[in-house]
């Protein structure tokens, strides 16, 4: 077990507390795609350099490394990117509407996973990191909680997303290796529902401009 | 059974006679008000004296010792003794109420002649007296008894001045409060008296300690009894309604001691449940971080500075619920040094509030005497023509706040290092408990500072914002007496924290169960007497640097910075209100504020109003619903009693109908 | 003994240059030369030969707060350890007893600056209690994750427990508690982005409004208390970092360059960002918090050491 992915497991959790505590759309996808970035890295810091090493295993790990990256740090938030621009909402509250709960909120989630984890689960075998099952529960409830709370369809988006991050970090842990087959299959699904979305979003907002954001968001020219 | 022990007991019975002799002559005189103030001071000075020896008598022996007397109530005996537990709240009790008793002789004079003095004395003085048999008491009879004495008599003080709206309002809402308090106290009793048909504590002791499902039955039960008394959030509603309303010095005998009963009655219970099990100290830290957060902030948000120190009561009882939580987890863990140092600083913390926040509500009772008010925006400058009264309220402040180097801190500092010991030493299932309290104590300290701050600052700062402020006059020489010797008590427990160690060692031991005092605790009280002598010397050194160097300077006299405007109004000056807002901008969603605003329309806005009142979260979102709710689904009984009497006849004869029904079915 | 010395010489020659740095620093980010690193001391000496002038609305609490808050910060540097692992003045839980001297410090500056009666001041006295009163949480629990591996809650046991090999990556929780301490440092010494040191326009002042009033002596001893909580928040830090040794001449050296680092460090964030929004403050001091708890979080779940 190497420290690199406790660290890296560490800024999964600060990336949900960051997307937890800041109002603005595309703060929130930006660190979604860094949260992908560091999901990619994440089998290469718990394998080490053995993954090059490996044989017959190192296609299937870079292959899988390099998709991660593509679809979670640079496809998925491009679309959203696209679409948050299109749909001009950019705020998911109003500037002057304190943050604080939503954070605190998220925090407590943190904690919540961190005591699910200690006394609900096994311990983690020894070798890998006592810090993935908490993370990956954390990230899979703070997506929840932003899917769920959102009140833009590019939060509910954002959070689906965020929560499939956290099922992405869980099934490492528990499988031990890259489920690639699953993680592919889940990964087209999140990319078919974000088109999807981002479409919807575009196509809602050029209909009804005030039904863009379900009026709790402000368009840029009235944030600005 | 010690001697020793038989003479601190008849002291303190003394006392009780003592008390209860100058309440019955205060009350005989009635007609002569000086009279009646001179006989029911003397008498509560006199009585808190004698007991003040006895309490100190048995703290340093450390002993038990019970006696029961020859008569016999109905249903229980009369039996009183006296163990470290019961000896330590002697000493709080006869403490705050000797000093609120000579503050009372001056704060009284303001009333001669105005209104009749005696009942005040004479409730003054039972109420020490019930305190007191309270503490004594070894039977549930008697305990329950004296409880509902010390209601009562408290109850006539709040209403004091009942020709007032509001102090009547206080004392209904008191009055209703502490009778629901009554209901679990009875119903607790009866559980513990169960099982060995007797209620005297002996018995229910004897008895051993009952099953688990009854022991928490009973825990809940006093939680919700005496956490009511104590102020605990969120049965703490009655507290800030209640006590501004007495006279100052009654509210500073009864934020500073009498709700601590609660907390005795806590204690008292949890030393007939036998081994508290883990969750009984979670429970009490919970209640801690709750009550001590949601305390303070509701204190900054006042702006009647007799309703912020009374929330700045429930604050202090959570420091002490944080206390008691540790000391419980402590114990179920059989780690003596994190029980010792958890129940140590609770009950240090139980004595230096009730000296600081005696000497608060003194200062305030003052500054109310001199201007009339209470509100903090009507005050200002009070420090140049009050010396004494400012003296005593900043020094009120800085012990409440936990700073070094006064008494306040070395409570909190015993709780910080049972918290840290906990963390360190338990198994790491419960470890994070303990921690849970250390920022929480942290948070709670900051917004304390703030609190004060501002209550000093807007008070006593600054310039005079009325012309109430501007003409106020310091208080009497009786009234500075009260508060020198309050001062000195908060300095003496900062500076020399090993006496009030030797104060505390006993009854924390009899809590904690420790055999020994733990080797950590006068370490750290020594660190902290050299940390507050430190800090002294420092600032005596630095003083006469400063002096040193201004001695041959020119030193002028101006306006304050203004921007350069040169004729600032003290109007102008920050409110308490404007204080407080950056403070609760990150809580307000906690609070249920009323915001009035009118004006500032229209190109030519003629005057302008804005009002904005904090309420209280649990009044208002839940008490007063709850009220409103039982009110309306009572309307059907309206029914029933519509004033007419053939209604009524026709109730009767319904009823008997009914009951002789009932009765031919039975038999 | 020796080390004893090298703390008080430290205490006293590196406080007032580091405000120097960090304003060097900022000059060179902006492209001027920019004053002398010693202009601080300078500053010092004239307001220590300089007369008082005092509102007439003040009283004694007034010349109060500037000693009071300069006697505070001086005891608080001697108990953090500073080009060791020891202190002259540690001993068993200072770590609370640091925090609260910072308290007292901070309780009669604020009542000091309410003492002019001067709206500007009480603002500043409002928003210094509100953001202190939220930095507090976060410092205790950053302290807790340095102090419980050691078991002691003193300084000198803390530093001395933090391994010496691996720099910041030495544990998550460390990583973590520095995030969370340097988040407490820019908020209690007043820095960007929570506060503007260097702002003109009062109504936006948080620090330098609550002693406006202060001149001469006074203001030169609460410039010397500001330099001293800034410079042993800063201590704290360092010792986090760096692997400082117990004794050697290697300590004093590795010191004085991390100090210089969290000099240059402040320097660079006050160059290159703006001051929060005074509603984002809170949000910026309840994150600090946030990490921190996490910090404790990951403390126990790796089987508390």
């Amino acid at each position: 077990m190497s420290l690199n992915a406790d660290l890296l497991l560490l800024l999964v959790i600060g990336i949900d507390l960051f997307i937890g505590s800041t109002g603005r759309l595309g703060a929130r996808i930006r660190a979604c795609a860094l949260q992908g970035l560091v999901l990619a890295a994440l089998p290469l810091a718990i394998q080490g350099t053995g993954v090059l090493t490996g044989g017959e295993r190192v296609l299937h790990t870079v292959l899988a490394v390099l998709a991660t990256l593509l679809l979670k740090a640079v496809a998925i938030p491009y679309f959203l990117m696209r679409a948050m621009r299109q749909s001009g909402v950019q705020r998911e509250a109003e500037p002057e509407h304190s943050l604080h709960l939503s954070l605190l909120l998220c925090a407590v989630l943190v904690g919540l996973s961190f005591w699910i984890s200690a006394v609900m689960l096994p311990p983690p075998e020894a070798g890998s990191s006592p810090l993935g099952v908490p993370a990956g529960l954390a990230t899979l409830l703070v997506g929840l909680y932003l899917t769920v709370g959102g009140r833009t369809e590019l939060t509910q988006v954002i959070g689906y997303l965020v929560l499939e991050n956290g099922v992405f970090v869980i099934g490492q842990r528990v499988l031990g290796e890259f489920p690639l087959v699953v993680e592919l299959g889940v990964l087209l699904d999140v990319l078919v529902a974000v088109m999807l979305m981002a479409v919807l979003v575009a196509f809602g907002h050029r209909q009804d401009p005030s039904a863009a954001g379900n009026g709790a968001a402000t368009p840029v020219g009235g944030a600005r | 059974m010690s001697s020793i022990l038989t003479v601190a007991l008849v002291l303190t019975l003394l006392s009780v006679t003592l008390f209860i002799v100058a309440a019955s002559l205060s009350a005989l005189l009635g007609r002569h008000d000086r009279a009646s103030l001179a006989v029911g001071t003397a008498g509560s000075v006199l009585g808190c004296g004698v007991g003040l020896a006895g309490s100190v008598m048995a703290l340093l022996d450390g002993g038990t010792e019970t006696v029961a007397s020859a008569w016999r109530l109905p249903i229980g005996a009369i039996q009183v003794g006296i163990d470290p537990l019961s000896a330590f709240f002697l000493l709080c009790i006869f403490l705050v109420c000797g000093l609120g008793a000579l503050f009372g002789a001056g704060y009284m004079r303001g009333w001669l002649g105005r209104r009749r003095l005696a009942p005040a004395l004479a409730f003054f003085n039972v109420l020490a007296a019930s305190m007191v048999a309270v503490v004594l008491a070894r039977d549930g009879v008697l305990f329950l008894l004296a409880w509902e004495a010390m209601s009562l008599s408290s109850f006539f003080l709040v209403t004091f001045e009942g020709d007032r709206p509001d102090t009547r309002r206080a004392g209904i809402v008191y009055l209703i409060a502490s009778h629901a308090g009554l209901v679990p106290l009875i119903l607790l009793f009866v559980l513990l008296g169960g099982p060995s048909g007797s209620f005297a504590f002996d018995g229910i002791l004897a008895a051993g300690a009952p099953a688990a499902v009854l022991a928490t039955t009973c825990f809940l039960l006093a939680l919700a009894g005496f956490g009511l008394k104590a102020g605990f959030w969120p049965l703490h509603a009655w507290l800030p309604e209640a006590h501004p309303a007495a006279p100052s010095h009654v509210s500073a005998v009864m934020s500073g001691v009498m709700i601590k009963m609660g907390i005795y009655g806590l204690l008292r219970t949890l030393t007939f449940l036998g081994d508290p099990p883990e969750w009984w100290g979670f429970v009490f830290i919970v209640v801690g971080v709750v009550s001590g957060v949601g305390g303070i902030l509701h204190a900054i948000a006042q702006t009647d500075l007799k309703r912020l120190l009374a929330y700045s009561s429930v604050e202090n009882v959570g420091i002490v619920s944080l206390g008691l939580g540790l000391g419980l987890i402590g114990r179920a863990n059989g780690n003596a040094t994190m029980a010792f140092l958890g129940f140590g600083g609770a009950l240090l913390h139980v004595l230096n509030h009730g000296v600081m926040k005696g000497l608060l509500f003194q200062a305030a009772g003052s500054v109310l005497h001199a201007t009339g008010t209470r509100d903090l925006d009507s005050l200002g400058g009070l420090l140049r023509r009050m010396p004494f009264t400012g003296a005593a309220f900043l020094t009120g402040s800085v012990a409440i706040s936990g700073l070094p180097p006064l008494g306040g801190f070395v409570g909190e500092l015993l709780i910080y290092v049972g918290a840290f010991t906990g963390a360190v030493e338990l198994p790491s299932s419960s470890a994070l408990w303990p921690l849970v309290v250390v920022p929480a104590l942290a948070l709670i300290g900051g917004l304390a500072s703030a609190c004060f701050v501002k209550a000093f600052g807007v008070g006593f700062l600054g310039s005079p914002r009325t012309p109430a402020a501007a003409s106020a006059h310091e208080a009497s020489p009786t009234m500075r007496v009260a508060m020198v010797l309050g001062i000195v008590l908060c300095l003496a427990v900062g500076v020399v924290p090993a006496v009030a160690l030797r104060l505390v060692e006993a009854p924390a031991q009899f809590l904690s169960g420790a055999a020994t005092l733990p080797a950590i605790v006068p370490a750290i009280l020594s660190a902290a007497m050299r940390a507050a002598l430190a800090l002294m010397a420092t600032v005596g050194i630095l003083a006469v640097v400063r002096w040193a160097l201004l001695r041959r300077r020119e030193v002028r006299q101006a306006a304050t910075w203004g921007c350069g405007y040169e004729a600032p109004t003290a109007r102008m000056q920050y409110t308490a209100a404007s204080f407080a807002d950056p403070v609760l901008e990150p809580s307000e969603s906690i609070f249920v504020q009323r915001i009035v605003h009118d004006g500032l329309e229209g190109p030519f806005p003629r005057s302008a109003h804005h009002e904005r009142r904090m309420g209280d979260v649990v009044a208002d979102r839940v008490i007063g619903p709850a009220i409103r709710g039982m009110v309306a689904s009572f309307k059907w009984l309206d029914v029933l009693q519509q004033g007419g009497v053939p209604r009524y006849l026709v109730w009767v004869l319904l009823t008997v109908v009914v009951l002789l029904v009932w009765q031919l079915g039975a038999f | 003994m020796v080390d004893g010395l090298v703390h008080v010489a430290l205490l006293i020659l590196m406080p007032l240059p580091m405000l120097g740095l960090i304003n060097r620093v900022k000059s060179i980010a902006a492209g001027r030369k920019g004053p002398p690193i010693l202009q601080p001391v300078y500053d010092v000496v004239k307001l220590l030969q300089k007369g008082a002038v005092y509102s007439r609305t003040t009283t004694w609490l007034f010349v109060a707060g500037p000693i009071v808050a300069l006697a505070s910060s001086l005891l608080a540097a001697l108990i953090v350890p500073l080009a060791s692992t020891t202190s002259p003045f540690g001993f068993p839980a200072d770590v609370f007893v640091f925090a609260y001297l910072l308290g007292v410090g901070r309780f009669f500056t604020m009542t000091a600056a309410l003492d002019t009666g001067s709206a500007f001041e009480g603002m500043g006295a409002s928003r210094e209690a509100a953001y202190a009163a939220l930095a507090e949480p976060a410092l205790f629990l950053a302290l807790m994750i340095v102090c419980i591996p050691a078991h002691s809650a003193s300084f000198s046991d803390a530093f001395a427990s933090i391994p010496a090999a691996g720099g910041l990556l030495r544990h998550p929780g460390l990583l973590l508690a520095t995030l969370s301490l340097g988040v407490v440092l820019l908020a209690e010494a007043s820095r960007i982005p929570v506060d503007d040191p260097n702002t003109h326009l009062e109504l936006t002042m948080i620090h330098e409004v609550m002693v406006l009033d202060h001149g001469g002596p006074d203001f030169a001893f609460i410039q010397i208390g500001y330099a001293l909580k800034f410079f042993v928040l800063g201590a704290v830090l360092v010792h986090l970092v760096l692997p400082i040794p117990a004794s050697g001449w290697m300590a004093p050296v590795l010191f004085v360059a991390g100090q210089a680092g969290v000099a240059i460090t402040v320097g660079i964030i006050e160059s290159f960002m703006a001051r929060l929004r005074l509603t984002r403050v809170p949000q910026f001091l309840i994150g600090a918090c946030v990490v921190a708890a996490v910090g404790v979080l990951v403390l126990f779940t790796g089987g508390r050491p």
